[in-house]
């Protein structure tokens, strides 16, 4: 007797439950139905007696087995997930809420301008120095080029803590120190740092700022670099297309000394209310430095010469960014740093 | 300094250049140009005569007048005191416009027609200081001889000028002379400069007057004596030059003085010749005296101020103002008229600390031309003759030149080379262009030597900034523009950009509190004495750093801490409405002996939140402590290098139960903790929490860090083992974890996992929990290892600490 068809017709009645169950407590009673001890499929086996190829009879039992089985599991499988799917979608949460805070702060603008001059200039090479806020009549007067009563001491109102010792009026200062430490070396460094003056506060004058020092000793040091070195830094701080340009200007301690414009930024020099409608921006001041500097500290003017600049570190903030109030800065509302919030560019 | 153009003109001609041109040539040149103004502004003006005046019908102070200006008469109604018939007046017409854009309409004023208005000057646009006071309060008063129907009335008046208005650096002094604006403009546009020299002949001998210093701070002193003068009200044009270079007219005498002073920037000064106490002048330094100043003031002269004076009476403040003693009045006759050198320092020093300065102190204290006395006193003499009418110029006596002169007038002579401009320029400029740059600004050439390009110049006498070659190659530049300098970068040895160590440390951290999503702040070094008094734990009992000439109480110290300033900077926010925020700053302070450390300061106010303000938990003591783990971890300080100590008890800045002090290998490294309840009101807190923490970043920089050192990895399996024990508050849990720790090496770690009181755990008690881990780096820890471990741990924690073990 051939059981083939038998087989045949239990494995579609079995596909046919198994499609229609759609809960896995009918899905088990499927698998009991055909493939327990007394299931349909468990059954059959009590006809292999009655069969001569037995192998064969085992080959189609076996495989029918296997495939009921395949199909319920695969169908429960189905189900499980499908009972999953709906519990998870009762997990559900509101996928706008804001989420935990791993903000990062943000820093005073001023801040971020330091670090960006630091590292526009690190890129070329300088190294980044320090120079004492509390300093010496010495370092702050004597060694660049102002004597004591000389007209120049009018520029900057100094506070004084004694005859000697004064809150520095320039970050100037760090170059008779940084040149006292070469001991005739070559120089090419910045010192960011706090200046203080005795000037009210009001939009634009505070008796605290700061400034960038920028100091390069060498043989064969010209004009030419310090526009070269200063055109670069604008290309970088402002945007690619800035120019430079030079006025001719006064610092004791250097010689020439010049008052360094940029093209204006915002309007491309067609002339706006940033620029005072000139197209230009008063930038910072320069200029090579005094041989009667580098004598005093030791280098040999006939063969060594050396530029020297000050970028005012709140005036390049301001300008930037349109900040019209140098107090800002120092009034921390926070209200005004959160507007600092910059993707840095390029 | 105001640079009339009309005066300017005199000596150079600039007929076709405009002020603009002018202005900006100069600005490029290093003479900064702050302002062009011109000394009147008014358009549609006619010089008229009042016909006749009456009192406006319904007002007290108006007049209804009727104004001849030639073509037609007009009606106007006029405010001023001073309107009368027969006056000739300025009138401006209808459609005139006059300073600050008012324009003139036709109208009725009170019920009576006006058409025009009678100016004042200062409606004019001319500045009121230099008016008198009835001139404002009035209308202009035109001379009888006034022209009516003359339409060029701002000409009329000598108000057409252009004025420039210099801002000067320190280093061109010289162009507080007009002649040297007039030679600079004269060079920066190619032109030639006629400045007027004249030899004045003495017609008597003095013998008898004398002129000295015994002090070095007066090196020379000229005079002259002219006697027989007649002193009147200075000529129109005198006036008029004078109110443009914004000096009021005083007398014919003070008048020549002030513009000599102008034209050649040495001050002068008059005396009466009868006042004098004696036939000299002398100057000195040492005088103890008080002093009447022209201004009518006393000031009290002490040793080191220079003083002229005339039988050891001190007739004249030198060099900054005269005395009332020997004034010049309208009485006067005969006068000494004094061409002097003071030393400038000396002038700044007595000016600014009496508290006078004068259009003669700024000249003299910003140093002047010592070359040019005799020219200066022969110019003032021919001044002198040209305001005063022939007949009473011909009566003058003047006298021969009366000097003492110490000082060396050898021209200065530089050497320099086209080699060494060009070098310090990075231009490449010809020999024959700067010698013609040279030439052109008046530095005369003495010896060339055309092989080397050398060559040596005889720097003019009024250029006292000029001093070796550098300064050549600036007139150079400064002269030819700085387009002719070629833009290249250093060519210098490749050298790393590098930080200083400490600014690189500082960096770090800076980064570091950011992504911990702190704000960084920046406040103020100068700070009032009551927050210099608070917060200091770090080396700085005294008193600290104190500005000897500050600008007010509250900018007044030099801080020795950052924690107050912060505080400052969260109360402004509170009071701003922003709240449950972090912030830091890092910054110098100092202490008393000027000894700089870098400090960080924290703030944490509020809570701790979500996004948009839900509340996490409060900030706490242990906020500010993990940020301050997080940094010394940064640096690789081992944890083992630190001890907390638990502030004084009688702190009142710091909570005393949640504060503590950070010592690194014995030095105080940090304070960290709760502000003490005390201190809340002081920063206007109310319920906020705030915890905050100083750090000394100098002591944190300058410690050694231990180095990364890879350790072996055991390949055997660790076991871990749990203990809950109930202990005493009063034992500080690093002293339980360091002594566990010391009980075996084979214990690689301790950590806590759960801390608990409260219910069922009696009071000053606490729960908790450890968990060890055991490991050794050459077998599998055997149980009985295992179980020794266990029972030393246990032991100590019995009798070393009293605790007893929980389940």
């Amino acid at each position: 007797m051939d059981y083939t068809l038998e087989f045949e017709n239990i494995k579609t009645k079995a596909s046919e439950e198994i499609s229609k169950a759609n809960d896995l407590s009918s899905l088990i009673n499927i698998k009991n139905k055909y493939l327990s001890k007394k299931g349909e499929v468990s059954l059959m086996m009590n006809h292999i007696k009655e069969v001569s190829d037995k192998k064969a009879f085992g080959e189609i039992y076996n495989k029918t087995r296997k495939e009921i089985e395949s199909l319920i599991n695969e169908k429960i499988k189905v189900e499980e997930e499908k009972k999953l799917n709906e519990e998870l979608k009762k997990e559900r949460i509101d996928i706008t809420l804001p989420g935990n805070n791993y903000v990062r702060g943000i820093a005073n603008p001023f801040y971020q301008t330091i670090n960006e001059i630091e590292d526009i200039f690190r890129g070329m090479g300088y190294s980044v120095e320090h120079g004492p806020e509390v300093d010496y009549d010495k370092y702050v007067f004597e060694l660049l080029n102002i004597p004591h009563d000389h007209p120049a001491r009018d520029m900057q109102d100094t506070l004084y803590i004694n005859d000697n010792l004064l809150l520095r009026s320039h970050t100037s200062s760090v170059q008779a120190h940084v040149m006292e430490k070469a001991k005739g070396k070559p120089i090419k460094i910045i010192c960011p740092g706090k200046t203080y003056r005795r000037d009210d506060d009001d939009m634009t004058h505070s008796h605290q700022f700061a400034q960038v020092e920028g100091l390069v000793i060498d043989k064969n040091i010209n004009l030419g670099n310090l526009k070269a070195t200063l055109e670069l830094f604008a290309k970088k701080m402002f945007s690619k297309d800035t120019k430079v340009r030079f006025r001719s200007s006064y610092f004791p301690f250097t010689e020439p000394s010049v008052e360094v414009d940029i093209s204006c930024f915002n309007c491309k020099g067609k002339g706006c209310p940033i620029c005072k409608n000139t197209g230009w921006i008063e930038i910072l001041g320069a200029g090579m430095v005094h041989p009667n500097v580098l004598k005093m500290s030791g280098y040999d003017p006939e063969v060594y010469s050396g530029f020297a600049f000050g970028i005012g570190i709140e005036r390049v903030t301001m300008l930037k960014y349109g900040i019209n109030d140098i107090r800002k800065f120092y009034q921390n509302d926070l209200r005004f740093i959160k507007e600092f919030k910059k993707v840095k560019e390029d | 300094m105001l640079v009339s153009l009309k005066e300017i003109s005199k000596y150079v001609d600039i007929k076709d250049l405009t002020p603009e041109q002018i202005a900006s040539r100069l600005t490029f040149a290093g003479i900064e140009v702050e302002e062009i103004k011109r000394s009147a502004e008014a358009t549609n003006l006619v010089i008229g005569e009042v016909i006749s005046c009456n009192p406006h019908p319904n007002s007290d102070h108006l007049h209804v007048c009727k104004v001849d200006v030639k073509d037609e008469i007009l009606d106007i109604v006029c405010g001023a005191p001073n309107v009368r018939k027969g006056l000739k007046v300025i009138v401006a017409k209808v459609g005139a416009i006059l300073s600050g854009n008012k324009e003139i309409k036709k109208g009725e004023i009170r019920g009576e027609t006006s058409n025009g208005m009678l100016c004042a000057l200062n409606e004019l646009g001319v500045d009121p200081k230099y008016l008198r006071k009835e001139q404002i309060e009035g209308i202009e008063e035109l001379p009888s001889d006034a022209i009516v129907g003359n339409t060029d009335v701002l000409s009329y008046l000598g108000l057409d000028d252009v004025i420039l208005d210099l801002s000067l650096l320190a280093n061109r002094s010289d162009c507080y002379a007009l002649y040297n604006v007039a030679r600079e403009i004269g060079a920066l546009f190619d032109r030639k400069v006629n400045i007027p020299t004249f030899n004045e002949e003495h017609n008597y001998i003095e013998n008898e007057f004398k002129v000295s210093s015994l002090t070095t701070a007066c090196p020379s002193f000229y005079a002259k004596i002219v006697k027989n003068i007649t002193i009147k009200e200075s000529p129109k044009w005198l006036k008029e030059v004078l109110q443009s270079e914004g000096i009021r007219s005083i007398d014919n005498v003070v008048d020549v003085a002030n513009y000599v002073m102008l034209l050649t920037g040495q001050p002068l000064h008059t005396y009466d010749y009868d006042k004098l106490p004696s036939k000299e002048l002398i100057v000195k330094d040492d005088l103890d005296e008080d002093f009447v100043a022209l201004d009518n003031n006393t000031y009290h002269i002490k040793k080191g101020d220079l003083c002229v004076t005339s039988n050891n009476k001190t007739m004249c403040l030198a060099g900054i103002m005269g005395g009332e003693n020997s004034e010049i009045s309208k009485e006067s006759k005969n006068i000494v008229i004094e061409v002097a050198n003071f030393n400038f320092a000396s002038i700044r020093k007595t000016s600014s600390r009496v508290g006078l300065s004068s259009d003669s102190s700024l000249r003299f204290s910003k140093g002047i031309n010592k070359d040019q006395s005799e020219d200066v006193l022969n110019l003032t003499i021919h001044l002198l003759k040209e305001v005063m009418s022939e007949e009473e110029s011909s009566k003058l006596e003047i006298s021969n030149l009366i000097k003492y002169d110490t000082l060396n007038h050898d021209p200065k002579i530089i050497s320099c080379s086209l080699d060494y401009i060009n070098k310090r320029l990075g231009s490449s400029f010809t020999y024959e262009e700067v010698k013609d740059v040279l030439t052109k600004l008046n530095f005369n050439y003495v010896k060339e030597d055309l092989t080397t390009n050398s060559f040596e110049v005889k720097v003019p006498s009024y250029r006292i900034d000029v001093e070796g070659k550098a300064d050549l190659s600036e007139e150079v530049i400064r002269y030819k523009g700085f387009d002719y300098i070629s833009s290249s970068l250093p060519n210098m040895e490749t050298t790393l950009g590098t930080f200083s160590s400490s600014r690189e440390k500082e960096r770090i951290i800076e980064s570091h509190l950011l992504s911990l999503g702190l704000y960084e702040v920046l406040t103020y070094t100068l700070i009032n004495e009551k927050d210099n008094s608070m917060y200091n734990y770090f080396n700085n009992k005294g008193k600290g750093l104190l500005i000897s000439n500050p600008l007010s109480e509250d900018r007044k110290y030099i801080r020795k801490n950052i924690l107050t300033s912060l505080l400052r900077t969260m109360e402004y926010n509170l009071n701003h409405k922003e709240s449950d925020f972090r912030i830091f700053e890092i910054s110098n302070v100092y202490n008393e002996n000027d000894f700089e450390e870098i400090h960080l300061g924290i703030i944490l106010e509020g809570n701790k939140l979500k996004e948009e303000g839900i509340i996490l938990s409060p900030y706490s003591y242990f906020d500010v402590k993990g940020i301050f783990e997080s940094i010394t971890s940064l640096f690789n300080i081992d944890s083992n290098r630190l001890k907390y100590k638990r502030v004084e008890e009688d702190n009142k800045e710091l909570h005393i139960g949640r504060s503590a002090y950070v010592y690194l290998d014995g030095k105080l490294l940090a304070v960290l903790g709760e502000i003490h309840p005390l201190k809340r009101s002081e920063f206007s807190l109310k319920k906020e929490n705030v915890v905050m923490l100083e750090m000394n970043l100098s002591l944190l920089f300058a410690t050694r860090s231990a180095n990364n050192k890879f350790s072996e990895i055991s390949k055997y399996p660790s076991v871990r083992r749990d203990f809950a024990f109930v202990i005493s508050k009063d034992i500080d849990y690093i002293l339980v974890k360091n002594e566990l720790k010391k009980a075996s090496s084979l214990i690689k770690n301790i950590s806590l996992f759960d801390i608990y009181e409260g219910e069922h755990i009696k009071e000053g008690y606490v729960s908790l929990a450890l968990s060890l881990t055991y490991e050794a780096l050459d077998h599998t820890l055997k149980e009985d290892e295992i179980t020794s471990l266990d029972n030393k741990i246990k032991e100590i924690l019995l009798s070393k600490f009293k605790a007893e073990l929980r389940g």
